[in-house]
């Protein structure tokens, strides 16, 4: 008989609030703290482990449903958090040495509300330094692993959240995505990764990497666990301004049912000459289910859509990463290398304290923004970003949802890429666009390939349509019929 | 935005600018990385280079629709992270300020 663990998030915060019932929170996260101390060795999934912390947030929530009190829609429900995030009173190292001993001082305003909803915070998961990165290789702390083959990635950067929910060690996560670092890992593990709009989800603690792109979302195996987890953290926070609540947005109603849904299909997205059979397949799969419901295929061009998307954002995105990484000097935070005056040390400290892709990125941000070369690189960008957005806009005029493949292929192998920048660059093909024009963008798992890696499609909304597109994708999801896959290696541990 | 060049900037990347770029973002870098690095700088910068080739319409100085913020929170003060919340966190602090190399010569 399966785990309440390995079940819908909804029944196992149910029977966690049945007081009737002798399952309680304090089980589920010993059952997850269980696997983690099991698998984790060989996954690398988290950088830390706060046991203690998830405990006594797991007494708190019995204690809560002992005292008649309602604990919330996660009562006892364990959560792992991206080691971007702000939980307080754990290490925050964004998997940089630069921040080396840094405990943070709060909690991320999405952590304070899944918390508040009940979850318990087993722990901080890997990533890439910094968030940036497809394949969670660049974490200063070594790789995170994929569930599914150890010899290969997870994808990145939100990998060791992934690759928590893919294994089973917990049945929710916490990821960021600034250029599909939700959504890449998901689909490379079988699972479902939601990046809302921008600016539904409050980017409060946070450690900016591109401020204009960062959403929080959640990693998750079913669409419902993932929108369970959106509730709970989404809405207006007075503490980023750039958080709204999208009433302007709202109207008109999109359609939230298959039969006579507008679905998109976007030449730019087409996988090209000789697409990954396995992806391709499962698209096409994807694309029949649809029109066996009643699902209107359309046929758009959004040109700066595809391949075009990828100089934008990797203007863009330096660009801003380039700023917000100017805090870490070796004054306020972390590590400091001595230098014989100021100059020196902030050199020394960042020269040392960065890794590779952070200190390349740094550098293109840089060169991208400095005087003589800005009009013809950042602010070329953002006007194509700008028409890019309206190119979106014209789309969903048409259509009321996109569809597409979430990644060109399959999970590739640890090493593959990570001596050419450009080519892990472009791994990123199909996700980057969405950050750029600030839309929702889900992927669910669509299957595996031959070799038994998973494969995941994606769906695309109009800013704001965030609840629209969890229904439309929840619904895809159930006539595909091809859940999360559970890993070999999770089937020694299962209870 | 005016006609766009016809082709990429093609700029000459070598060491020596790279340096140049190190010095104004701040970073010390290693010599003996630095043809690597050149190396793949000047490819990063050929795949964004493409930008230049993108037709896009004259600045109408408009936002992003998806980056049009909410209403801002009221200018009052309001609870804030208690000092020694940041001294903590600092590599170098005397417990109310934090320590920094001297940068100024004596000016006595």
């Amino acid at each position: 008989m399966a785990h309440p663990l390995d079940g819908p998030v909804a029944e196992m915060a149910r029977r966690v609030r049945d007081r009737g019932d002798p399952f309680t929170a304090r089980s589920l996260v010993e059952e997850s703290l269980r696997r983690i101390e099991a698998l984790d060795g060989r996954l690398h999934a988290f950088l830390h482990v706060a046991a203690d912390l998830a405990r006594a947030q797991a007494d708190r929530v019995d204690a809560e449903i002992a005292a008649g009190r309602d604990p919330g829609p996660l009562a006892g429900v364990p959560l792992a958090v991206k080691d971007n995030l702000e939980v307080a009173g754990l290490p925050l190292s964004c998997a940089s040495r630069i921040l080396a001993g840094y405990v943070a001082p709060r909690d991320a305003t999405v952590v304070a509300r899944a918390v508040a909803a009940g979850a318990c915070v087993v722990g901080k998961t890997n990533l890439d330094e910094f968030a940036m990165g497809s394949s969670t290789e660049n974490s200063a702390f070594g790789p995170t692993r994929n569930p599914h083959d150890l010899a290969r990635v997870p994808g990145g950067s939100s990998g060791g959240s992934a690759a928590a929910v893919a294994a089973r060690l917990v049945p929710l996560a916490l990821g960021s995505d600034t250029g599909g670092s939700i959504r890449q890992p998901a689909a490379l593990t079988g699972i479902v990764g939601f990046k809302p709009s921008y600016g539904r989800v409050s980017r409060s603690g946070l450690v900016a990497f591109a401020s204009s792109l960062d959403q929080v979302g959640p990693l998750a195996r079913t669409v419902a666990d993932a929108a369970l987890l959106h509730a709970a953290i989404e809405g207006p926070d007075p503490a980023d301004a750039t958080s709204h609540a999208f009433e302007a947005f709202r109207a008109p109603a999109p359609r939230t049912a298959l039969e006579g849904l507008r679905v998109g299909r976007v030449a730019e997205f087409d996988l090209g000459a000789n697409p990954d059979p396995d992806v391709a397949g499962a698209l096409a799969r994807a694309r029949r289910v649809l029109g066996e419901a009643g699902a209107r295929e359309v046929e758009l061009s959004i040109p700066l859509g595809g391949a075009a998307g990828i100089p934008i954002y990797y203007i863009v995105a330096p660009a801003e990463a380039s700023s917000n990484l100017a805090r870490f000097d070796g004054i306020r935070y972390g590590l400091r290398v001595p230098g014989e005056d100021l100059e020196a040390l902030y050199a020394a400290t960042r020269g040392a304290g960065f890794g590779p892709e952070v200190r390349r990125r740094i550098l293109v941000g840089t060169f991208v923004l400095s005087a003589g070369y800005a009009d013809a690189y950042y602010k070329r960008a953002m006007a194509a970003r700008r028409a890019l957005a309206q190119q979106f806009e014209r789309a969903f005029e048409r259509a009321d949802v996109l569809l597409s493949a979430t990644t060109p292929t399959p999970a590739f192998r640890l090493g593959e890429k990570s001596s050419d920048p450009v080519a892990m660059y472009v791994c990123d093909v199909l996700t980057v666009v969405a950050n750029l024009a600030g839309v929702p963008a889900i992927s669910i798992p669509a299957g595996v390939s031959a070799t038994g890696l998973p494969v995941g499609v994606q769906l695309w909304a109009r800013a704001g349509h965030d609840t629209q597109l969890l229904r439309i994708a929840h619904l895809l999801e159930g006539r595909l019929g091809t859940p999360a896959p559970i890993p070999a290696l999770t089937r020694e541990v299962l209870a | 935005m005016g006609t766009p060049p016809s082709t990429p900037p093609g700029l000459p990347i070598d060491a020596d600018f790279v340096r140049r770029v190190a010095t104004l973002a701040r970073l010390k870098l290693e010599e003996e990385r630095l043809p690597e690095l050149t190396e793949q700088f000047q490819r990063i910068l050929d795949l964004v280079g493409a930008v230049v080739r993108i037709e896009v319409p004259a600045e109408d100085g408009s936002l992003l629709p998806a980056l049009e913020i909410g209403d801002l929170r009221p200018d009052e003060p309001g609870p804030t992270l208690a000092r020694r919340d940041l001294t903590r966190n600092a590599p170098a602090h005397d417990g109310a300020f934090l320590v920094v190399p001297k940068f100024r010569g004596d000016e006595s």
